[in-house]
C-alpha cells in the first residue's frame, strides 16, 4: 500500500465525496430499489406496480407481497431458465479458458516489446461494436448464411445445417464476445510469473505438463478467477447473444427478465429475477475473487 | 562410473538477435571441483550456464555431462540442477515442498523423499522452518532453501547462478564458507556464474574469466591473478598499474622501454613477445613499495598525488612524469607522505608481467 | 525454452486471432457487395454507404448517440478520475470496501441488471424529486456515465499504481498544498490515462444496447437499439454497412486510446 497523500481532510472529502454520492445514489439505492420493488406487485398504473411499502391518505401502507417469488415456485420455467443460463455460461467460461490460457501465454512469453502489441490485438475487437460482432456471426451461421452457402456450394451437403438459433451458436457468440476479458487478465497474471520459477521447475526434472499443472496453473489462479468471473458472470445475465443466436426454445434468464420488463410490463418479477441474479451469481463470484486477492497476497 | 570430466563443453554458441551471447566456448569440468565462470554482466556467463542447464538451445557445439552427449536433451531430463541468482522458489510451496518437488518428478517413494528432505533441511541447517513459505524466509534462508532444493537430486553438477549476489556483505562471506563446507560434503561439482571476482578467487579451484562471450584466461586462482593473459584479465581481477612500452629484451628477466617514462623497465619475462614488439607491463599496487622501503629492480621517482585509507592498508597515488601515475598499495602501519611529499618507489622485476594484449 | 512454447503457442495465438477477426472481416468485405443478397458476391459497390446517408432514422439515432456518448463519457471521466485516485492514493478510507465493490460493480453484473436497476432508480426519483422529467437523453447519460466511470477508474488507478508516490510528497514537501499537487503533479500526469479512459467511456456508450434499452424513452433510439431492431428483421447489406462504419469508428477510438497509453506508461 502506498504511503497515504499528505493531504487535508477537506480535500479528502472533495475527491471521494463526488464519486461515493454517485456510487450511493447510481449504484447502491437502485440495486435497494430492485429488493423492495420485488416484493411489490404488478398493476396497471404508471408505473405499472404497487410497492410494498407507500405513504397514502390513512398513513405508512406495508404490504410486502411475494408474488414475484410465488412465480418461481408455481413456474418452473425460471428455475429451468436460471440452470439453462448457469449451464451455458459455465461451458462457455471452461472454452474461453481453454481458448485463451494458450493464447495468454503465448502473449506473456513473447518477446517484452512485441507483447503490448500482441495484447492489443486481443483487445481490439472489444473495442468494436458488440452488436456488430454477434450479428456477424449471424452472417455466418444462417441457413442462408456464407458457412451453408459454401458448403451447399461445394456440394459437402445436401440441405443447409441447422446452424443458426442453436446453443452451439450460442455458445460460440458468447466464447466470441467474450474472450478478450479471459486474455487479459490471464496475460497480465502469467506476465507477472517469474520466468526463472518455470525453469526451475523444469531444471528440477519436471515435464512440461507437470510445470503449466503444478506451477503454472496454481500461480495463476488469481487470473484464472478473475477471466472467469468476467466472462461467467455477464454471460449468464446476457440477453442479447441469446436473442439472436440461440434457440427459441431454451429458455435462458437474461430473455426472461427482458420480455418480463418490456412484453409482460411486469416490474416486479423482473426485479426479482434481477434480485436472484444478484444472489446466485453477483454475491457468490465477489466473494470467490477476493478470496483469491487475498491468496495471491498471501503468496507473495 | 566414468573417469573423465563431469561436464565437457565444446565450441559451444548462443546468438540473441544477431548478438553472440556465447562464442566458441569450450572447457572441461573435473568430478568434485569448483569451477567458476567470472565476468561482468552480459559476458555471457549466464547465458553458457543456461546452456548448460538446458534452459537454452545452442546454435552450435556440443554438451556432454559424464561422457553423455546432452546438446538435444531437455532441461527437465538432464542430470544437472541450477541455483538461480533470484533462487526461483516455488511461492505457493512451503519448504519442504520445494525441496520435495525434484524428488517427486523422479517417481522416488514417499519415504525416501521424506528421507532425503531431512537430509537436506539438516544440510543447510534449515531445521524448524520445513512448513514455512518463501515468503516467510530471509534472503539467506531462501538462498540455502534454494541449494537444498537443487541438491536434494544429488546431481552430478550444480549450476549456481550469482548464488551470493542478493545477500549483503556479512551474510555474503558467512555463506561463501557454507557452500564449501556443503561442496564437500556432497562432492558434487560446481560451476559457480559470478562476477565478483573475491568470490570465485575465494571459492573456485579453477576460474574462467569471460569477455563478449568467449573464455578469456582459464586457470587456478592464483595463476590468473599473478599471470593474467591480457590487460582485461590483469584489470577486471583486482587492481593493476598498467604501463605501455616497447620490448628490448624477451629473455628472462625481459627488459622493456616505457615511452612515457623514458626508462626500461624489467620484468619477469617476454610473455612470448618478440624484441620491438608493443606490450603492456602489469604489476599489481601490493608489489609496488615505497620509499624507504622501495626495492626491486625497478626503481623510480615521483609525487605523491593522493592517497585513500582503506584500513589495514593505504592506496596511493604517485605521479612518476610523463604523465604517468602508479599505484601503491601498501600497509596502514607504514608511514605515507602527504600529498604533494615527493616518494621514492620501486617493484622487483618478477611482479611485472608481458602482456601482448 | 521448450517445443511447446516455440510451435504450438504461437499457433494458438493465431488461431485465436483468426477466430477473433474472421467474422468482422466478413462484415466488413460483404458491406462493400453489390447484391441486394448478402451471401452472394455481385461485385464491388459503396452503394450501401450512399443509403446510409440517405436514412434520416439512422442518422437521427447517430445524433442521439454521439450527444450521448459526449455527455456521458465527460462526466464519468470527471468521476472515475477522482474515483480511481481516491482508490491508489487515500489509503483505508472509510468503507473503502463497499466503494470499491459499487465501483467494480457494473464491470461484472450482468447488463440487463444494471438497465433495469437504474431505470427504477430514474422512476423513483421522478415521482419523489419529479426529476428526470420522463426519459429520454438525460437518463441515458446518467445510466452511461454510470458504467463509463467504473472503466475510467479502472485505468486511472492502474496508472497512480505506476507513479511513484514520491513525486507527490515531493510536491507537497516543496509547500503545494493537497490541491494544488493534484492540479500540478497528479493531473498532469494522469492525463493520458484520462484521455484513454474517456475514449474508452465513448466508446462503451457508443455500444451499449440493454442498458440503453431499458433506461431510454420513446422516441429516443440510440444506433445499436436502431441496429438491433434490424438485425433482428434479419441480415441486410445495409446493417453491413452501418456495421463496418461502426466497427472502424470503434477501432480508431481503441487505436488513439491505445497510443496515448503506450507513450506514457513506458
Amino acid at each position: 500500500m502506498n504511503a497515504p497523500l499528505r493531504t487535508d481532510a477537506t480535500w479528502r472529502a472533495l475527491v471521494l465525496g463526488l464519486p461515493w454520492l454517485w456510487l450511493l445514489l447510481l449504484g447502491l439505492a437502485p440495486l435497494g430499489l430492485a429488493v423492495a420493488i420485488s416484493f411489490g406487485t404488478a398493476s396497471e398504473g404508471a408505473p405499472p406496480y404497487d410497492p410494498p411499502l407507500a405513504w397514502s391518505a390513512d398513513g405508512l401502507r406495508v404490504a410486502p407481497s411475494l408474488e414475484s417469488y410465488a412465480l418461481v415456485v408455481g413456474d418452473d420455467l425460471y428455475v429451468v431458465a436460471f440452470f439453462n443460463s448457469l449451464r451455458v455460461a459455465g461451458l462457455a467460461t471452461l472454452l474461453c479458458l481453454a481458448i485463451g490460457y494458450p493464447m495468454a501465454l503465448a502473449i506473456a512469453r513473447a518477446p517484452a516489446p512485441r507483447r503490448p502489441l500482441l495484447l492489443l490485438f486481443v483487445m481490439l475487437p472489444f473495442w468494436t461494436s458488440f452488436l456488430v460482432r454477434v450479428y456477424a456471426w449471424t452472417t455466418l451461421l444462417r441457413p442462408t448464411g456464407i458457412i451453408n452457402t459454401a458448403l451447399l456450394a461445394a456440394g459437402a451437403i445436401d440441405a443447409p445445417l441447422e446452424l443458426f438459433a442453436s446453443e452451439p451458436a450460442m455458445l460460440i457468440g458468447i466464447v466470441y464476445s467474450y474472450l478478450p476479458f479471459m486474455v487479459l487478465p490471464l496475460a497480465l497474471s502469467i506476465e507477472r510469473v517469474d520466468p526463472d520459477v518455470l525453469a526451475a521447475a523444469a531444471d528440477l526434472g519436471a515435464r512440461p505438463r507437470t510445470v503449466l499443472l503444478r506451477i503454472l496453473v496454481p500461480l495463476t489462479w488469481p487470473g484464472i478467477v478473475a477471466g472467469s468471473a468476467l466472462v461467467f458472470v455477464p454471460a449468464a445475465g446476457e440477453f442479447v447473444i441469446p436473442d439472436l443466436l440461440g434457440p427459441s426454445d431454451t429458455p435462458m434468464i437474461g430473455r426472461i427478465l427482458w420480455n418480463e420488463f418490456f412484453a409482460n410490463r411486469d416490474w416486479p418479477a423482473a426485479s426479482m429475477i434481477a434480485v436472484l441474479l444478484l444472489v446466485v451469481l453477483v454475491l457468490p463470484v465477489a466473494a470467490i475473487q477476493r478470496a483469491a486477492a487475498r491468496a495471491e497476497r498471501g503468496v507473495r | 562410473m566414468t573417469a573423465g570430466p563431469v561436464l565437457r563443453v565444446a565450441t559451444l554458441g548462443k546468438s540473441f538477435g544477431g548478438i553472440a551471447a556465447v562464442d566458441g566456448v569450450g572447457f572441461e569440468v573435473e568430478a568434485g571441483e569448483i569451477f567458476a565462470l567470472l565476468g561482468p554482466s552480459g559476458c555471457g556467463k549466464t547465458t553458457l550456464l543456461r546452456l548448460i542447464a538446458g534452459l537454452e538451445v545452442p546454435d552450435s557445439g556440443t554438451i556432454a555431462i559424464d561422457g553423455e552427449d546432452m546438446t538435444g536433451v531437455p532441461a527437465w531430463r538432464r542430470p544437472v540442477n541450477t541455483v538461480f541468482q533470484s533462487y526461483a522458489l516455488f511461492p505457493h510451496m512451503t519448504v519442504a515442498q520445494n525441496i520435495a518437488f525434484g524428488l517427486r518428478q523422479d517417481g522416488l517413494a514417499r519415504a525416501e523423499i521424506g528421507r532425503r528432505v531431512d537430509e537436506m533441511v539438516a544440510l543447510v541447517q534449515l531445521g524448524g522452518l520445513e512448513r514455512r513459505r518463501p515468503d516467510q524466509l530471509s534472503g539467506g534462508q531462501r538462498q540455502r532453501v534454494a541449494l537444498a532444493r537443487s541438491l536434494a537430486k544429488r546431481p552430478k553438477l550444480l549450476l549456481l547462478d550469482e548464488p551470493l549476489a542478493a545477500l549483503d556483505r556479512k551474510l555474503r562471506e558467512q555463506t561463501r564458507g557454507e557452500l564449501v563446507r556443503i561442496q564437500a560434503h556432497t562432492g558434487t561439482a560446481f560451476i559457480l556464474v559470478t562476477h565478483d571476482q573475491e568470490e570465485a578467487l575465494a571459492l573456485a579451484r579453477r576460474v574462467a574469466v569471460m569477455r563478449a562471450g568467449r573464455i578469456e584466461q582459464l586457470g587456478p586462482p592464483r595463476a590468473v591473478y599473478d599471470r593474467p593473459a591480457s590487460r582485461y584479465v590483469a584489470d577486471f581481477i583486482g587492481r593493476v598499474n598498467l604501463l605501455e612500452g616497447t620490448l628490448v629484451d624477451a629473455g628472462a628477466p625481459a627488459a622493456v622501454r616505457c615511452g612515457a617514462l623514458d626508462i626500461v623497465l624489467r620484468a619477469r619475462d617476454g610473455g612470448g613477445a618478440a624484441a620491438g614488439a608493443a606490450v603492456w607491463l602489469a604489476v599489481r599496487p601490493e608489489h609496488v613499495a615505497l620509499d624507504p622501503h622501495g626495492a626491486g629492480e625497478n626503481r623510480m621517482s615521483g609525487t605523491v598525488v593522493a592517497s585513500s585509507f582503506l584500513g589495514e592498508s593505504v592506496l596511493v597515488d604517485v605521479a612518476v612524469g610523463g604523465g604517468a601515475t602508479i599505484r601503491a598499495l601498501v600497509p596502514a602501519r607504514h608511514a605515507v607522505p602527504a600529498p604533494g611529499g615527493a616518494v621514492a618507489l620501486g617493484f622487483a622485476a618478477a611482479a611485472v608481467s608481458v602482456l601482448t594484449r | 525454452m521448450t517445443r511447446g512454447e516455440r510451435f504450438v503457442l504461437p499457433a494458438a495465438l493465431g488461431a485465436g486471432y483468426f477466430f477473433l477477426y474472421l467474422p468482422l472481416a466478413i462484415v466488413i468485405v460483404y458491406s462493400f457487395n453489390e447484391s441486394r443478397l448478402v451471401t452472394v458476391w455481385s461485385g464491388l459497390s459503396a452503394r450501401w454507404y450512399g443509403e446510409l446517408l440517405a436514412n434520416d432514422r439512422i442518422l437521427d439515432a447517430a445524433g442521439l448517440s454521439l450527444g450521448v456518448g459526449l455527455c456521458a463519457a465527460t462526466l464519468a471521466t470527471v468521476l472515475g478520475t477522482l474515483a480511481g485516485v481516491a482508490m491508489a492514493r487515500f489509503g483505508r478510507f472509510r468503507a473503502r470496501f463497499l466503494f470499491a465493490v459499487l465501483l467494480a460493480a457494473p464491470l461484472v453484473m450482468p447488463e440487463v441488471v444494471t438497465g433495469l436497476t437504474l431505470l427504477l432508480m430514474f422512476v423513483t426519483l421522478e415521482q419523489v424529486v419529479g426529476w428526470p422529467d420522463g426519459r429520454g437523453f438525460a437518463t441515458l447519460v446518467l445510466a452511461h456515465a454510470s458504467f463509463g466511470l467504473s472503466y475510467v477508474a479502472v485505468i486511472v488507478q492502474a496508472r497512480m499504481a505506476m507513479l511513484d508516490p514520491a513525486l507527490e510528497e515531493a510536491a507537497a514537501d516543496l509547500g503545494a498544498p493537497p490541491a494544488r499537487v493534484f492540479r500540478a503533479v497528479t493531473l498532469p500526469l494522469l492525463l493520458p490515462a484520462a484521455a484513454a479512459g474517456w475514449l474508452l467511456a465513448f466508446t462503451l456508450s457508443l455500444d451499449d444496447l440493454v442498458i440503453a434499452s431499458f433506461t431510454s424513452g420513446p422516441g429516443a433510439t440510440t444506433l445499436p437499439m436502431y441496429v438491433f431492431a434490424s438485425v433482428r428483421l434479419g441480415v441486410s447489406p445495409q446493417v453491413n454497412a452501418l456495421g463496418t462504419v461502426l466497427v472502424g469508428f470503434a477501432a480508431t477510438l481503441g487505436l488513439v486510446a491505445w497510443a496515448i497509453w503506450r507513450r506514457t506508461a513506458r
